[in-house]
Parts: C-alpha cells; structure tokens; sequence
C-alpha cells in the first residue's frame, strides 16, 4: 500500500448497479483517501503512517423515506448488507420524515473533475522527505529556551465516485498538502507558541513547498517564539484592529461562513453546532457590514483547499458571490436545504468522508481584495493592535458573540508598527464587527489559507474549508492582553 | 468483529519474516443513527466500519499503517499483505526509533458488555413519541463498539460493548431551550420517557421573558454538563506527560506547586469504572485509576506509549488525554443548589469552551440552553447567552463553595470517525465571582 496506488472505484459500482433492485431512487458514493503524514519531533523521526479510508455510502429513497447505508466492505456481499440496511431506514423512517425525498442526485451528468498538481508526492521519497523535516525541524532549535519543536508534512490523494438512478457518473480527484511547523518556547512559568502551517494547506503537490516558502520560515518561527517571551502583553482597550490573512480565516470561518449555513437556518443544527442570527428574510436586504465586505462562494480557486467541480450530491459548483458591497444576498446550503427553504444558496453539500451523509458545509469562502496595501492600513491607525495567526476561538451557538486569541501581535502608534505583543486576544459581535471595517488589503497582500478542523453534525463531521482573505482594517474593537480583562 | 481481528491476526503471523515483529489495534462499529428535527427525521442509517491499525517493527526501525477490514478472508489478505510489504519496504530507509514501546508478551484481556438495546427504529419511535408535540432537535445513536489488540508476541485484547445514547434539544423559541441525555447499555422506554418529561418541565420557565445581564462577577452553580465543558478544554493538554515536560499545559503553575486548588477537588482517571477499552493501541493493560489532582494538588498524568520511552516512566494510558474522568464528590445537596446561590445563576450547560490564557488556565466559551437567574434561591427567568472567560484556578481554588454529593455520569455522545467510548462522573459546583464578559 502506497499512496501512488488508489483504489479502483468503477468495480465496486458495477458491483453496485448489478445488485441494486427497482427503488424510487438511490445514489451510491464511493470515496478512497490514501494518505502519507512525515513528522520529526525534536528532531526524532516519528513513525511514518500510510492510511488508506476507502468505503461506500449508499442511498436510497423508498416508500416515502429515505435512509442510508455505509460500509467499509465493497465485496457484493458487502454492498448488498449496506443496501438492505439503507432500504430498512428508508421505510421505517418514512412515517416520521422531515420532508418529502428529494432527487438524489442531478439527472444524466457525466463528469470527470481532477485538481492540478504539478509536482506529485512521490517525486521526493521518503527518506529525501524525512531529510528535508530533520533540517527545518534543526533549524528551530535555536536556543536552550526552545524546549519543543517540530516539522511535518502530510499528504491526501482523494477520490470520489458519485453514481446514481439516473445514470449520472461524477468522478473527482484531489491532491492535498499539509505542511506544519510549530515552535515552543519557555522560560520559566511562561510558555509562548508559534507555528507556521496547518492552516496553509492546500491542493496541490509538492509545488506547494515551494509556493509557501517553507524554507524559509524555520528561524522566523522559532525566533518569533522567543520574542514572544520577552515581549509585553498586548494593550487592553477599545482600539483599532488589523487582522493578518492568518486571523482573518477564522474570522471569517466562524461570523460569516457559519452564520449563512442554511441548514443552521434550517434548525438541523440546533442540538449540537448552533443556529444562526441570519433569518431567512434578511437575504436581499440585510446590511452584514459596511461597503467594503465582498464575499464569494468559490470552489473554482486553483489550489485552495476545498475545491471542486461537483458537490456531494451531484451539483455543479459555481462561483457565487454572497455578500456584496456589504449587503447579504445568498446562503450556503446546497440543492436539499435551498428546496426546502426556497433560498438561494451554492453547491456545498459534503461530506467528511464515505461514513456520513452529505450537510451544508462552507467550501471556500473568500474575502475579496480592496484596494489598500497593508502599509497604508497600518497608516490609518492612530492607536491599535496588528494580530496574526488564530490559536483560540469562541462564538456562541447563533453566531454573534465572539472571542478570539492569536499567536502575536504588534503594537501600532502614530500609523507605525512599535513592537511585538504576546497574548493578544479581541472580542466582539457579529454583525456590529463587520460594520466596523474600514479597510480591505489588495490582492497582492492576499493570503489563500484555509482550515482543515471544521467540525459539524449528527453524526459529527470534521471537513476542510478554504478561506482566502487580505489583511483587513476594522475601527474600535474590543482588545484585551492575556488577562482576558 | 472478533474474527476480523483474529483473521488479520493469522494472517500477519504469516507474513512475517525473520526479525520483524507486528503490532495489529483493531476499531469496529456497527451502528445505526438518526437525526431529527421539529421530532422528525432528517437523516437516518447505517455505519459499519473496520479499520486497522498496523505497527511493523524490525531492528528498531517502526512504522505504521491504517487500512480497512472487511471480514472477507481473501479481500483482507491481500490488503493486508499490500501493506505488511509497503511498510516492509520503508523500514530501512529509516532511522531506529527510539520511541517506540510495544506492550510484554503474554499480556491479555477480555472484556465483554452486553446489554438491552432498542430495536433499530424502537428507539426513534420511543423518543418522538414522548416529544409529541414538542420541538425536539437531537440524534440517536444505538449498536455495537469494538476495539482489540493482537501482537507477534502473543498479545490479545478485546473490548466489545453494546450501547446506545441519545442527545436532544427541547425548543421553547429561538435560542430558548433546555438540553436531555439519555444514555447506557440497558434500553428502558419508562427512563426515557421520565427524562423528557424533566425537560418538558423546564421549558416553562424558557418561556418567560429572558434578561439581559450586565458583564461582571455572579454568584452561579454549574451543573455537571457544564463543569464537563470547562475540565474539556483543560483536559486538552492539562493532564498528558508531555505537555507537562515541555511547558504547555495550562495547569503548569499548579505541575510547578505555585498554586493549589480547593482541598475539595480531587481528579482521576477511573478506567475501571468508565467505558472504554482497558488498553492502549500497543497493547499495553491500562491501570484501573490515575490520580490526577489530589486535595486541590497535582498528583499524577497520563504517560502514552510513546511519552513512556521518551521520558522512561510506565505507560498509564492510551493517549494522553482523559477518557473516564471523574471527581470527588462534595456534600452539597443537588437540590438545595437554587437556594445556595441565593441570588445569581444557575448554568445547566456551557459551550464552545477554549482557552483563552494559557498561563491563567483560563477558559472562554458561552453559556448556552436553561442558563437561569436566580433571586433568593428561586430560578426566576432565562439569561441572554453570555460570554465567560475564567481561570480554573479561581473556578476551583478561592472561588469554589462547594461541590455536590451527586454526581453525574456524562456519556460523550460524540462521533467523530466513529462513536466515542469516554464519559465523565461529574459533580455540580457551587462557585462565587464567576466572571461574565460579553
């Protein structure tokens, strides 16, 4: 089992069509993950895992219900048992069914949707990979004050096959590439980390390295690390605030992206990941911030970490704009949650893998550029923070109430940066935050980042998201140092 | 799913050649879950998964890889076989790892809990019928649960568990409601029909006018839920060996004795009475309980298989990280809990807990669902959500009045990649100048 061997997915599904008898209507998607994580701890090698995640999760629609079926058995035997299991839901749930079943899946759509590498994983070996970590994880090591340090680099090589009723055969392909740093300094009772990475990943192959400059960024990390310590707390206050790319991912993550979750609208989510302050009449009409918020939908970005042609359930995906010179225009649900809610939304429905059924899930979402560079937001700052890199977040379960903290920040005086703060940390509430913008980075200050943690549902999905997002300038916010006060 | 493990087992035994040794963690389920909305169904099925967890170790060198079973003796074969030789072929390409432990030869358990489930649909109907009429938002999730362990050496573990959970929300409107669980081994419909008629009950006083609270320090109890929420976050990296010797956990001023807890706070690890597996993915038996903190004083950590080698002590624990965490009780009476706060609040739950100051221990997160206020010892109206930031030094040092002499048992119903197997034993805590930020 290596990661330049998937699995051949067009045998089970012949398998599959062979077995499946006359129902209303069914789907089958059949995913593959083969994945390769490298990582050096304190300059040990730790164990290298191959992982293969192969299964089936099918779907059938069934005297009035629908229901489910995953296996990680793709035997016909296998198949069969799963296809028994979804016919058994689907009837015994239809008597108590939320809404009416919907098609599963587009009619007829035959496609083939591959994202772009240029550098496959396997161009470097192993042990030429394992080199390369032991010499970033080295190069961290720049002080007896440094007391854990670490470099890795994961690999995913995904596929999916989406086949259904109505003869529709989608089949897609992903290359993703995580690569991390992280560096930890202490001195005595107080602990500073600073990484680079994990919100970094990307689709792609080892191009990526390159593109992201990892070479260089050992010494910085570590260097930030040790500042940190000696650095003050950040200033607490009602003050300006600059979010770098690094913050501006979850920023937008947790107030935008969560908030426009239609089955959050919907009422899916309310037992366990939240509801939304969005009502369904806002859309159209709502002011969600000021006019310099633009907002896209775009899963067509080359090398963002979740992109794709086709959605879970079989719908194209498009680039669609979601907030428009501030004003709210349209959710994030796909084709079940837009029937049932009559609103218009994308092609978001996913899944985190073959065991969970597809629910409203963010993609990419992206901040669009202004026109500033990041010289002249820090120009326009009489009194404030810069803070960059997101290390905890917080909101509450509509969405509105937020707390984050970040890695580091800088003081700004007089538009000038004036030096690094630790524990810097603001907080804030939606829909007052994002009226406060006052000014967007342009495009050559954008950062294509994402997260790969986003956890949602019942049963829980952990899925990536990409977000791309410049600097950004927002006026009197909330901003506390490590005391949280 | 014993004959998955036992198979594979076989079947590595014959793969292997002269001088390599194998390490074979097994995780299975076969369950059922259904999603419901409005007490009606939004999504339900079926999971069955088996996956493996494969360890090849020769001259030192070690490496690792996960792949799925299916039972079929041919189909796992020849995956298996396909990864014995990829690992196979990687070993002398690497370093000798000087972390790596594998448990004795010889070592072995059994552990078997059957219990009375529900029927596959019996459980949904159960619960829709007794929320009748209500806005019920939650999930179910019933069948079985299986890990194991088998080793070139002879070692074998195996753990099979029946259970069932069920977690809901009753809606009075908007952000207005009240949160029941229901969880076990041994299916009663009387049980469950008693506990939402207790979430029924608290709806009423949802449907009162909420207040909106100013930020500042309130007098509260926290019910064991959100006691639970707030040891989460702290258990995070808080209790593990290595986030100890490497300066990260939150609790360092208390690892370093510059600080103490209440007397009356006292944290273990009880996995004899929890309900996960006894062992650890390298087959190592786990010991029944880990004292932790110890009257309001570091005690103890989890050391994982790796950190055992790494810091040369014995393994106590599969990760490190809390999977039975339970606490001393106090003699506080759950029911004289309104009249203790006197004026202030009483928070069922919390949420979306995260540290927001590591060297404080400091926690934030909001409180969320039947967060009450309470005046002379009667709970008067629902809050607004509010945002808390506290250190768990304060929480549970000068701040804590008391704990309560009954605790809950808090089945973590969660299911990321699979359902999980911890729980918590939790008290209630009676705490003065809980701070409210936002």
């Amino acid at each position: 089992m290596t990661p330049g061997t998937p699995t051949d997915l067009e045998a089970p599904a012949r398998r599959f069509r062979e077995l499946v008898p006359a129902v209303d209507d069914w789907s089958l998607r059949l995913s593959d993950v083969v994945s390769e994580t490298l990582s050096v701890r304190r300059d040990v090698v730790e164990p290298v895992q191959l992982a293969r995640d192969t299964g089936a999760m099918i779907t059938v629609s069934e005297g009035g219900g629908v229901g489910y079926g995953a296996t990680s058995d793709l035997s016909r035997a296998g198949l069969a048992a799963a296809l028994e299991r979804a016919r058994e839901w689907a009837r015994r749930s239809a008597p108590l069914r939320l809404f009416p079943p919907t098609a599963l899946g587009p009619a007829g759509t035959r496609d083939e949707w591959r994202a772009p590498a240029r550098r496959p994983w396997t161009e470097l070996d192993t042990p030429a990979k394992l080199q390369l970590l032991r010499e970033l994880a080295r190069r961290m090591k720049v002080h007896e004050d440094i007391v854990d340090w670490s470099a890795s680099l994961g690999f995913q090589r995904r596929q999916t096959l989406l086949v259904n009723a109505q003869g529709a055969a989608i089949r897609q392909a992903q290359h993703i590439l995580v690569p991390q740093l992280r560096a930890v300094a202490n001195r005595g009772g107080e602990t500073q980390v600073r990484s680079f990475g994990p919100d970094r990943g990307g689709q792609g192959g080892l191009e990526r390295l390159d593109m992201l400059d990892l070479d260089a960024q050992p010494e910085r990390v570590a260097g930030d690390a040790l500042a940190l310590l000696d650095a003050p707390d950040c200033p607490a206050g009602t003050m300006d605030l600059i979010l770098m790319p690094g913050q501006m991912t979850l920023q937008i993550h947790e107030s935008i992206g969560h908030p426009l979750e239609l089955d959050r609208i919907l009422g899916d989510e309310r037992n366990y990941a939240g509801t939304s302050f969005v009502t369904p009449e806002m859309f159209g009409t709502y002011r969600y911030g000021s006019e310099l918020l633009n907002v896209s939908f775009d899963p067509g970005v080359a090398g963002e970490l979740a992109s794709f042609g086709y959605d879970d359930e079989g719908t194209r995906a498009e680039r669609q704009w979601l907030i428009r010179d501030g004003v709210l225009l349209r959710g994030l649900g796909g084709a079940t949650s837009q029937g049932r809610s009559g609103l218009p939304g994308v092609a978001c429905a996913r899944a985190s893998s073959w065991n969970r059924p597809p629910i409203d899930r963010m993609a990419n979402l992206n901040l669009e550029p202004g026109q500033s560079s990041l010289e002249d937001l820090v120009r326009g700052v009489e009194h404030g923070v810069l803070m960059d890199t997101n290390r905890s977040w917080s909101i509450d379960d509509s969405r509105n109430k937020f707390q984050f903290g970040c890695e580091l920040g800088w003081r700004i005086e007089q538009g000038e940066l004036r030096g690094l703060v630790r524990n810097p940390g603001y907080r804030g509430i939606s829909s007052a935050f994002w009226r406060s913008l006052a000014g967007v980075g342009n495009r050559d200050s954008l950062g294509v980042m994402g997260v790969g943690t986003c956890g949602k549902g019942e049963p829980n999905q952990m899925i990536a998201v990409g977000h791309a997002s410049p600097p950004c300038l927002f006026r009197g916010v909330r901003v506390f140092g490590g005391s949280g006060s | 799913m014993r004959g998955s493990l036992e198979q594979a087992a076989g079947l590595l035994h014959g793969l292997m050649q002269p001088g390599e040794a194998f390490g074979a963690y097994f995780e299975g389920e076969d369950s059922d879950f259904a999603r419901l909305n409005g007490n009606r169904v939004r999504q339900a099925g079926h999971v069955l998964q088996q996956r493996l967890t494969l360890d090849l170790m020769r001259n030192d060198r070690h490496a690792r890889a996960e792949l799925p079973l299916t039972g079929t003796p041919d189909v796992d074969a020849a995956e298996l076989s396909a990864a014995v030789e990829g690992l196979r072929a990687l070993l002398p390409h690497l370093p000798p790892d000087p972390h790596h432990a594998c448990a004795e030869p010889g070592t072995s358990s059994e552990d078997l809990r059957t219990g009375r489930l529900p029927g596959r649909t019996q459980l949904l109907k159960a619960l829709t019928e007794s929320a009748e009429g209500l806005d019920l938002v939650g999930h179910c999730a019933t069948g079985q649960l299986y890990r194991g362990f088998a080793g070139s050496a002879g070692q074998w573990h195996w753990f099979e568990t029946e259970s069932f959970s069920l977690d809901w929300s009753l809606y009075h409107r908007a952000d207005k409601a009240v949160k029941g669980r229901y969880a076990g081994r041994e299916w009663d419909p009387e049980a469950l029909a008693a506990r939402i008629r207790g979430t029924r009950d608290q709806l009423e006083i949802m449907a009162c006018e909420p207040v909106r609270l100013e930020p500042g320090r309130y007098r509260v109890f926290l019910a064991p839920a959100a006691v639970m929420e707030i040891l989460s976050v702290i258990a995070w990296q808080g209790f593990g060996l290595r986030a100890q010797r490497t300066r990260q956990t939150p609790l360092l001023r208390l690892v370093d004795g510059e600080v103490a807890l209440h007397p009356q706070v006292s944290l273990d690890e009880h996995s004899a009475g929890g309900q996960a597996p006894r062992f650890s993915p390298e087959g190592f038996t786990l010991p029944g309980r880990v004292a932790l903190i110890k009257g309001g004083r570091h005690a103890g950590c989890f050391a994982d298989a790796r950190s055992s080698r790494e810091y040369d002590v014995p393994v106590n624990a599969a990760a490190e990280r809390p999977r039975s965490l339970e606490m001393t009780p106090g003699t506080l009476a759950v029911d004289e809990a309104a009249r203790a706060v006197g004026d202030g609040l009483l928070i069922a739950d919390l949420w979306y807990g995260n540290l927001s100051d590591r060297a404080r221990c400091a926690v934030t997160g909001m409180t969320r669902y039947a967060c009450l206020q309470v005046t002379e010892g009667i709970p008067i109206a629902p809050v607004e959500p509010m945002r808390f930031d506290v250190s768990l030094y304060e929480m549970l040092g000068d701040g804590l009045l008391g704990l309560t002499r009954e605790r809950e048992r808090l089945v973590d119903t969660g299911t990321y990649g699979q359902r999980s197997t911890g729980s918590f034993l939790l008290p209630g805590a009676l705490v003065r100048d809980f701070p409210l930020t936002l």
